[in-house]
């Protein structure tokens, strides 16, 4: 649990570059997380998705409620030392990671871009396509399918599925 | 309920995975609402998992950035009047206090679900602990407080003294001499770590090792517990600000369960969540 903090934070400086601004939004991600303590079921997510899909939906609120904000060189640009974000080292988590890592790393590098810039950072479908030169139906079909394929590879099994028959 | 066509299923994913990059309109909204109803056997937040992790593999590929302690401390604040507005003080609590340790079971009650409670939970494999939500969010709470110190730890006039009551009191005390260094600048270092199991507690005890400037470099101790975490855990942030024989107290970040060895390396200030080394001086069992 110690290092959601810098995961958060972490998260809020890639979509919002302004420190203060990112400040503003982890706090807001905080107060929802412990706001939202309710709804958490381990058997649905582990903690550290639950909580990087918070921040994810809180920072995309905040960038949109600012207007656009300046395309940059996403992925190149990085501030401050390259340390562990802080991802939880449970079993599960570590072993989800590392599958998508896999199929990151099996991914051409712009369907990559795509997808980071998508998911990692926050962009809308149109700023992609806009700053990548693409078709907007092809930043939407990469991002679809990068997800649906990570998915898959993730195995997350349907509603209703029991630990006994997911074991079996 | 109607059967749902491959068709749909697909249709199904895509909306799913629109949701997830925040790029669904109302009208796909409705359509969403429809094809999750239609098709039980699909989760809602199956792709917004996938979304997550994605996420935090990006993440682990560019590196992280450490929370500041100013917001660190604002956070304190906000949980703690969150949580006392939530379930009141807890016993023997004064309100506005913020306790300094993990909470105890007592902090585990059951909140109301809020309004905007999803459907019932699918059953996931998971290897996750078992602690219930309420206690993680307790715990985002403890941890803001655990980091809410002083950065820089500096021996105060007392530390010889308990040092010297934690080794003649504590039955499980182990001391370890640090290894004879071999990083450049640290071949001079001497002491030892006591540590002991049963109170969580121990200190560092360094001579000859090189002052530090804190705005540049800060020490980092780490323990290295494997029944605990594959990564050392962190034992906090320290300066040495003279030369001679300096005591630091060990902070370690997590509960300790079987330490295998002590290690110290030269982070950024603040420290950092995982260390690339050098390690500078070590203890080992």
């Amino acid at each position: 649990m110690e290092r959601y903090g810098d995961l958060v934070w972490s998260l809020a400086r890639r979509y919002l570059r302004n420190a203060a601004d990112a400040e503003d939004a982890v706090q807001d991600i905080f107060i929802d997380i412990w706001r939202s303590a309710g709804r958490y079921d381990r058997n649905i997510a582990s903690e550290v998705a639950f909580i990087s899909t918070i921040a994810r939906r809180r920072l995309i609120d905040k960038i949109r409620q600012a207007g656009r904000r300046p395309l940059t060189d996403s992925m190149d640009d990085d501030e401050g030392a390259p340390i562990d974000p802080g991802v939880p080292a449970t079993v599960e988590d570590d072993t989800e990671v590392t599958i998508v890592e896999r199929v990151l790393s099996e991914m051409d590098p712009e369907h990559q871009k795509v997808l980071a810039m998508s998911i990692y950072e926050g962009y809308s479908h149109s700023e992609i396509a806009e700053h990548l030169s693409l078709p907007l139906g092809t930043v939407k079909t990469r991002v679809r399918r990068g997800l649906i394929h990570i998915r898959q590879r993730l195995q997350i099994p349907p509603p209703g599925a029991t630990d006994q028959e997911l074991a079996g | 309920m109607t059967p749902s066509s491959a068709l749909d299923r697909n249709r199904l994913y895509e909306l799913l995975a629109d949701e997830a990059s925040a790029a669904l309109d109302t009208g796909d909204d409705t359509e969403l609402t429809r094809l999750v109803r239609q098709n039980p056997g699909v989760a809602r937040d199956e792709i917004l998992q996938a979304a997550a992790f994605t996420q935090i593999a990006f993440l682990r590929r560019t590196g992280g950035q450490r929370m500041p302690a100013g917001l660190r401390e604002r956070l304190v604040s906000q949980g703690e009047a969150l949580v006392l507005r939530q379930r009141g003080p807890l016993p023997g609590q004064v309100p506005g206090h913020v306790p300094g340790h993990l909470p105890g079971p007592r902090l585990v009650t059951t909140s109301s679900p809020p309004t905007t409670a999803k459907a019932p939970p699918a059953p996931r494999r998971s290897a996750v602990s078992g602690i219930g939500w309420a206690l993680a969010a307790m715990l985002a709470v403890a941890f803001v407080v655990v980091r809410n110190e002083p950065a820089a730890l500096s021996p105060g006039p007392d530390v010889t003294a308990t040092r010297a009551s934690l080794v003649s009191e504590a039955p499980d005390v182990l001391t370890l001499p640090w290894a004879p260094p071999t990083a450049a600048g640290y071949e001079g270092v001497t002491g030892d770590v006591v540590w002991s199991q049963s109170r969580q507690q121990g200190y560092l005890r360094l001579a000859n090792m090189p002052v530090n400037d804190p705005a540049r470099r800060q020490y980092q101790l780490w323990i290295v517990d494997p029944d605990r975490d594959k990564n050392p855990v962190d034992g906090g942030v320290f300066n040495v600000s003279a030369t001679g024989e300096v005591i630091i107290p060990i902070q370690a970040k997590l509960q300790i369960r079987s330490p295998k060895a002590f290690a110290i390396t030269a982070e950024q200030p603040g420290g950092v969540v995982v260390s690339a080394g050098p390690l500078l001086v070590v203890a080992s069992i």
